[in-house]
């Protein structure tokens, strides 16, 4: 997020006509959990520290840190739900939370996060995953089946125009519900998907895929050859790095390996912690299959009947 | 549908000298046995229903059989034998192969007819269900000859002039059902949230609710015929219909449609659509109330011609209606 003087002034103000500095610094702490106001500001502690200068300090370290929209988060948490039973009003909060809107991102009040918006820059950790960091995730991969021969089957314009289209569709399908394309490989790619109802929008972002493959293939495909593909999802903690290319993680390897392995051409299969989160209707899409003694993975396909 | 002979015998074009031009069958054309792959995946490439016949008098019986393999696998692709010499000896193994005719020396001395080509369509329609597209005969439901076209969509149309739409009825199951087992209330906000659904999905194909009464009504699309987004959008609509069950529907259970499409003129009205006269929604609203069964979708035989080429296989004939041909689309599910 760039630097917002503008911004920055209208928080100072905030936290100086809201609370007091003690509140401040239990504030700052949620956000930098080892920060210290005195050792920061360079007053000794046996001076109280004025609530102006003590807000200015306070918001320079965090602008500083890059975590102005995660402390902005904070301010709205105890805005609406207070902090240990008391209310805290925030005063300026929707002329702050205005400017950030302003700068291209969107509060998502279901996560209570500030997140990239729609028309503006859209990065890979949402603009709120911060580098080297843990999180939780729901990976969808997809692959084309039987990419090698077709390669060699079909001339490279044809090839590289259906492999553009695929692109585009993958993308498009998993930005329509808030996932970040991280990685596409020519011939598949892997998505991600970060908030509350993670597993059901990757899910349902792999049937789409499907779906409107069958609908490409029928109306629009430019080769004789049906395009087939492998979908898989499985959910679990990753390290984030913004060059996504270099992460490593179990969760990924999983998810590679179960899209390889464990799943046929024009099928998703997912894992059984991502099946849990579905609910009734949309877990009522997949079939279990055994991959192991009492080891299950979870099937969906189009079928006609 | 389109009639090729492969034949690398002199006197194949005598076989078909009875054969007159017709409205059921464009061709013969006639090619070499050496062509034969190339043009049957052409063919297949086309879409069009092809009915293929192969002149047996120069091939050995082993080039014969792989070559009924792969014609049999050829989608749209329909096959029958001429054997000059009479050397099969089986002829029922030659149906059990997926062949549709089969034409011995007999056969060939009166030449082969219009007549026989079109019992060889009926056969394939009513015990290999296939779905052949013949042009309407005289006096047969169909719209070919008094279309009203809308060049320029909703922008043309005037209320009381006559036009041609392609319509569409759409309407839930389990009205009663649903009647007594949701509160009055939430009934109607899960029906006003149906109904937002319907309009919304249609409308970026031109599609506008013009009747509509709680559980489903009526949505026209002006015609045109290059136009076909119409069928799409149905299609689209049927296929991803349970991922609105999952995500926009406010029914706590699966809900079942029955859609039905039809085309035909009628004079545009805005208001009292409940008093307009007209056979075309007459028709549809007798199809939709009497004939639809629950959780499918069909479409007329004036709609059919209509359809695009790949979305024809994902149907199949269902029971005529009033003398109308009438198509069902095959139910998607997992």
């Amino acid at each position: 997020m760039k630097k917002n003087p503008y911004l920055e002034r209208m928080i100072i103000d905030s936290l100086a006509r809201s609370m007091h500095v003690h509140q401040m610094v239990k504030l700052a702490v949620r956000v930098i959990s080892d920060y210290d106001l005195y050792q920061r500001s360079g007053f000794p502690e046996s001076i109280a520290i004025p609530q102006i200068d003590a807000a200015r300090q306070i918001v320079r370290d965090i602008e500083q840190s890059g975590l102005i929209t995660r402390f902005v988060e904070v301010l709205i948490d105890v805005h609406e739900n207070g902090e240990m039973g008391r209310k805290i009003p925030i005063s300026f909060l929707p002329q702050i939370i205005k400017e950030i809107e302003s700068m291209g991102y969107a509060y998502r009040i279901q996560d209570g996060i500030f997140i990239e918006s729609g028309d503006g820059v859209k990065t890979k950790g949402w603009g709120v995953l911060r580098e080297g960091s843990f999180y939780d995730f729901s990976f969808l991969r997809v692959d084309i089946v039987g990419n090698t021969e077709l390669v060699r089957m079909y001339p490279e314009k044809e090839i590289s125009r259906l492999y553009s289209d695929l692109q585009e569709l993958f993308g498009r399908l998993v930005e329509n519900r808030e996932g970040r394309v991280w990685s596409w490989e020519g011939d598949g790619g892997l998505a991600a998907f970060y908030f509350s109802n993670k597993n059901i929008d990757a899910t349902i972002c792999g049937i789409e895929v499907l779906l409107e493959l069958f609908l490409y293939n029928l109306l629009d495909r430019p080769i004789k050859k049906s395009l087939a593909l492998r979908a898989a999802v499985h959910t679990g903690q990753c390290r984030f790095l913004n060059n996504t290319e270099q992460i490593e993680s179990e969760t990924l390897k999983r998810v590679n390996l179960i899209e390889s392995q464990q799943t046929e051409a024009d099928n998703l299969t997912i894992s059984p912690g991502v099946y849990s989160d579905l609910g009734g209707k949309l877990a009522s899409f997949f079939r279990p299959f055994e991959i192991s003694s009492q080891n299950f993975l979870y099937n969906y396909r189009l079928r006609w009947k | 549908m389109d009639l090729l002979i492969f034949s690398d015998n002199s006197r194949a074009h005598d076989y078909f000298s009875t054969f007159r031009r017709n409205k059921f069958f464009s061709g013969p054309v006639y090619y070499s046995l050496n062509e034969l792959k190339k043009r049957v995946n052409l063919a297949e490439i086309k879409n069009i229903p092809t009915l293929i016949y192969l002149d047996r008098s120069t091939l050995s019986e082993e080039e014969t059989g792989s070559l009924f393999r792969f014609l049999t696998r050829k989608c749209g692709i329909y096959w029958g034998l001429i054997d000059p010499q009479n050397q099969t000896r089986d002829i029922g193994a030659l149906f059990q192969q997926g062949g549709a005719d089969y034409a011995g020396s007999s056969v060939i001395q009166d030449g082969i007819s219009l007549k026989r080509l079109k019992g060889v369509q009926k056969y394939l329609q009513e015990y290999r269900k296939v779905i052949i597209d013949n042009p309407p005969d005289k006096g047969q439901a169909g719209i070919l000859n008094n279309l009203i076209p809308v060049k320029q969509g909703w922008r043309e149309i005037v209320p009381g002039k006559e036009y041609t739409f392609f319509l569409m009825y759409i309407e839930m199951d389990g009205k009663s059902e649903m009647e007594k087992k949701y509160g009055p209330s939430n009934l109607a906000v899960a029906l006003n949230s149906f109904r937002d659904y319907v309009e919304s999905s249609l409308q970026p194909y031109s599609g506008r609710l013009w009747i509509w009464s709680r559980f489903g009504g009526i949505v026209l699309f002006p015609f045109s015929p290059d136009n076909n987004g119409f069928i799409y959008s149905a299609f689209r609509m049927r296929l991803f219909k349970e991922l609105y069950d999952v995500e926009g529907s406010l029914f706590p259970n699966f809900i079942s449609l029955r859609i039905v499409l039809h085309a035909g003129n009628l004079v545009y009205v805005k208001e009292n659509t409940g008093q307009v006269i007209s056979d075309t929604l007459n028709s549809l609203f007798h199809l939709g109330q009497k004939y639809a069964e629950k959780g499918n979708l069909y479409v007329t035989e004036e709609v059919f011609q209509y359809l695009p080429v790949g979305l024809k296989d994902y149907f199949v004939p269902a029971a005529d209606f009033d003398g109308r041909r009438i198509i069902r689309m095959k139910a998607p599910g997992h």
